[in-house]
């Protein structure tokens, strides 16, 4: 039986369960030292003067760098790519000004955590303070066109004003989203130790380990052979562990200037400051659509705040090119405004899962102002071309993912009017979003060897982030080896590994996952010529195309001689057979299709309306991403995108003080994320299409689409339940009441 | 306990050992057991008792161990994740995560875990909570229901968010599947 497509438990998981995974900072290096941030009070300003001469003496103290001591670092490269991932470009303790609340303003290296801590409560800083630049009401005044660094910033595809302008039903609204911090529950940490010769040993919390060295050895002048970074476990990423943060770089110049392993692990609190989030949205949708609904032009605009020193676009209106078509034309459109907080960063769902929640919510307005079905309206706008590119989509089963869930969901037994369904005193209401999300194509490389004794290893610079990326990669080598999977050890998270690409953007799959296929393939291909042509071949004049591998076991049909890869490898005096996985796609931009997942969510809430309390009470996700590979962990990122998008409808907001310029929630008391109690049963549904386009393994991305058109769903419900409309994330009991 | 040089010696048992921790006085029991006696598997996370990520068992009951100093355990009984299994065998809860894929990243999975243990213990005493509908009437373990466990399971924040997962994976060792 192929072992692609079975539910298999976590190949990791007896370490997991048993407190026997090694997370970064669990990970004990003999004679380090430990350090501890002193973090800036003000958000905009310079320090005058940074005393340290009481933090010098307090006991166990190694060493205190400010921006006076610190070693120089060389700048970051620009612009900002995959391969010199760095967070903020700008460098931590390198002069005495200062661009948000919580930015390092000393380090304080001592033997013990405890007295690095202590120490650091001794410095005393004086400021030169000045008012900060917040994102707020005056903030469309102040946005401005930004330079590309992802996608071109804006978009037009024939003519979105004309339509709009003709349009019989026209919805023109502005949408907001807030400030949201991805708290994952192991904070970042960083271990860096030197080697006699020079050499720098990062132990990282971190999804890019390539990209960690690219960019460490840059700013730090390392030669990049020099360096390994290791990161065999990542305790939650959610793309904020993708980029390098001032804390790594600090570590690894502290640790060489004093000659010692230096572990430096973020407090909760430093992790609301010095390592991105996901930037506010002000969005404003206009659709244009005839009486039945069709979509004539659809215009979407967004504002996002970025740092002082980076140009970071939050692409919320990234989705909109590409979910619905309009008669006339779609345009979208993109600026930033800077203010003083550190620089966004990719969240879970960077882009998609802000711009969805205007546009599915302006979908939802325009099935009432047109009378339709929420459903019906959606399966009455979808394509088979792609609407950006003007491509045939590799494969779009949205129609199915909205139909199927319908049916699942029992979509047919809701009454459309607002307000119309309730228990007792409770309100319900049920809402539907549809989503899109990109497909990355990336390179990888993959090394599998299959050993004499009859067991294999895969080698892959991936990644284990939660995802399932041991489980998985083992799963795709023993399908194309035909081996059980307990002969199967796969090895992640080391740059000596064979080099791979950062596990964001939902891409393991598809591309770390197809150099796996492909290296297994090559070593399988080596065994079968050993079987054909080797010493005493055991399967000569058999076409290498009719041999087939079960077990370990090489025959080729209508024989009944077979032999083991472990005894093809003795009779041929070989230890291993090595095979090679390059997979080096196209850019899906350049390709001959357009490649996107595809989702429906359906919610259903009850609604107190003395209280303006909303508890979400069903919530189902229909997903279209390709093949799928393992549906227990599938459906686990399943369940843990949605319960994402309760925490970004519901709950998530960073608040930043308008005075001070700093965020003020700066812990899990403050900064809500959903509890056990805030979830029921949660219903997921595959709807899967092998799509070789994607990826040789038919796979798309799963983990982020899961996360997209999430709130719109539930704020959809909330106004079927309410007849309130809210338009501003997260919807909290005041905007209820 | 006694102090000596400056530090604080205290005697206790963990994971069925007797131990004698060398602390400060302001060490913390999650710093102790990891720093001190190399038992990572109690992870940190928000260090200030609002995640559940370092929940161990004292004297059987669930505590945070980061809102309590090594200095209070004299004498205590402490089993950490490292010591919930019995020799070769994972606890009923540690297999049944595994099965229900309660967990994702896992590293709150020791806490959610070790939370969980404890958990079916109290609703077998008949410990009743605030998702319990009539308290006058007894608890037992036959009312574990999940409404219960999602209550009783609300103190360990998971991010990648297996909560239903979790519920399942408690529900079964609890005989309540």
């Amino acid at each position: 039986m192929s072992s692609v497509g079975q539910a298999t438990s976590r190949v990791e998981g007896p370490l997991k369960v048993a407190g026997e995974a090694r997370y970064t900072a669990d990970i004990r290096i003999e004679g380090a030292a430990h350090a501890a941030i002193v973090p800036s009070l003000i958000a905009n300003g310079r320090t005058v003067s940074v005393d340290a001469s009481a933090a010098q003496q307090a006991p166990g103290v190694v060493a205190v760098f400010t921006w006076r001591n610190m070693p120089r670092l060389n700048p970051t490269p620009k612009p900002w790519s995959h391969l010199h991932p760095h967070g903020q470009g700008y460098l931590p303790l390198q002069d005495d000004s200062i661009h948000y609340a919580g930015q390092p303003i000393a380090l304080v290296v001592a033997a013990t955590l405890a007295q690095a801590t202590h120490a650091a409560t001794l410095i005393r800083v004086e400021y030169e303070e000045e008012k900060p630049l917040v994102f707020g009401p005056d903030a469309v005044d102040e946005a401005f066109d930004p330079p590309q660094f992802l996608w071109p910033v804006n978009s037009s595809v024939g003519d979105a004003d004309k339509g709009l302008a003709a349009a019989a039903v026209k919805i023109e609204q502005t949408y907001t989203t807030a400030d949201r911090h991805h708290n994952q529950m192991e904070p970042h940490a960083s271990t860096a130790i030197w080697g006699p010769d020079g050499s720098l040993t990062l132990y990282e919390t971190t999804q890019h380990i390539f990209g960690a060295r690219e960019l460490a050895a840059i700013v730090l002048g390392v030669p990049p052979e020099k360096i390994t970074v290791v990161s065999k476990f990542v305790g939650g990423g959610f793309g904020g562990k993708a980029y390098v943060w001032p804390h790594t770089l600090m570590a690894a110049a502290a640790a060489k200037q004093i000659g010692r392993a230096v572990r430096l692990q973020l407090t909760r609190a430093n992790m609301y400051s010095m390592v991105g989030r996901q930037a506010a949205t002000r969005q404003t949708i206009s659709l244009g659509a005839d009486q039945t609904g069709r979509l004539t032009g659809i215009r979407h605009e967004s504002i996002s705040p970025t740092s002082v020193f980076d140009n970071y676009i939050e692409y919320a209106a990234l989705g909109t090119r590409s979910l619905w078509p309009a008669t006339d034309g779609v345009s979208t459109k993109h600026r930033i405004v800077r203010v003083n907080h550190n620089t966004p960063t990719a969240m879970r769902s960077p882009h998609e899962a802000l711009g969805h929640f205007a546009l599915e919510s302006a979908m939802d307005e325009l099935a009432y102002a047109t009378a339709t079905d929420p459903v019906a309206l959606r399966l009455l706008n979808d394509t088979q071309i792609d609407p950006h590119s003007g491509r045939p989509f590799s494969t779009r089963a949205l129609g199915e993912c909205l139909t199927q869930g319908a049916a699942r969901f029992g979509w047919d037994r809701r009454s459309p009017e607002p307000r119309s369904m309730r228990d007792g005193g409770i309100l319900i209401g049920q809402g539907v979003a549809a989503a899109i999300y990109t497909h990355w194509r990336w390179p990888s490389k993959a090394r599998v060897t299959l050993r004499s004794d009859g067991t294999a290893l895969v080698e892959v610079g991936s990644h284990e982030i939660g995802g399932g990326t041991y489980t998985v990669m083992r799963q795709i080598a023993a399908d194309v080896l035909g081996m059980a999977l307990d002969r199967v050890t796969v090895t992640l998270g080391d740059t000596r590994l064979p080099a791979s690409h950062a596990s964001i953007g939902s891409a393991t799959m598809a591309n770390a996952g197809a150099s796996v296929m492909l290296a297994a393939r090559a070593a399988r291909d080596k065994a079968i010529e050993l079987a054909l042509r080797g010493r005493d071949a055991p399967l000569a004049g058999a076409a290498a195309e009719d041999v087939v591998v079960t077990d370990g076991v090489l025959s080729a049909a209508p024989t009944n001689v077979s032999a083991t890869y472990a005894e093809l490898m003795t009779r041929n005096g070989l230890q291993s057979l090595e095979g090679e996985g390059n997979y080096d796609p196209v850019e899906e931009a350049n390709g001959p299709k357009a490649i996107f997942s595809f989702s429906a969510v359906f919610a259903e809430v009850r609604v107190d309306p003395d209280f303006g309390t909303v508890r979400v009470s069903r919530l189902l996700g229909a997903y279209d991403a390709g093949r799928i590979i393992n549906p227990k962990t599938a459906r686990s990122q399943g369940v843990g995108g949605m319960i994402w998008g309760v925490g970004q409808a519901l709950l998530e907001q960073s608040e930043t003080d308008p005075r001070m310029g700093r965020f003020v929630n700066r812990n899990l008391s403050g900064y809500l994320v959903p509890a056990n109690a805030d979830i029921p049963e949660l219903d997921v549904l595959f709807v899967e299409r092998f799509d070789d386009e994607a990826s040789p393994l038919g796979a798309k991305g799963l983990g982020e689409l899961t996360a997209v058109s999430v709130a719109p769903a539930i704020v959809n419900a909330v106004y079927h339940a309410t007849g309130k409309r809210i338009r501003d994330l997260p919807v909290t009991i005041e905007k209820l009441m | 306990m006694v102090w000596r040089m400056g530090m604080l010696h205290v005697d206790l048992t963990v994971n069925g050992e007797a131990r004698d921790l060398v602390v400060e006085a302001g060490t913390t029991l999650l710093e102790a057991l990891r720093d001190g006696l190399g038992l990572t598997g109690t992870k940190k996370s928000c260090d200030r008792g609002e995640c559940g990520a370092c929940t161990v068992h004292r004297d059987g009951r669930r505590i945070l161990a980061c809102m309590t100093l090594a200095a209070m355990q004299e004498g205590r009984r402490i089993t950490t994740i490292e010591g919930l299994a019995h020799g070769g065998d994972l606890h009923p809860l540690q297999q049944a995560f595994i099965e229900h894929d309660g967990f994702q990243c896992g590293f709150c999975t020791p806490g959610q875990v070790m939370s969980g243990a404890a958990m079916i213990e109290e609703a077998r005493a008949g410990w009743p909570s605030a998702a319990t509908a009539d308290l006058a009437q007894p608890f037992g373990l036959a009312d574990l229901s999940k409404a219960e466990i999602r209550e009783r399971m609300s103190g360990n924040l998971c991010r990648c968010a297996c909560y239903p997962n979790i519920v399942d994976a408690v529900a079964d060792a609890a005989g309540r599947a």
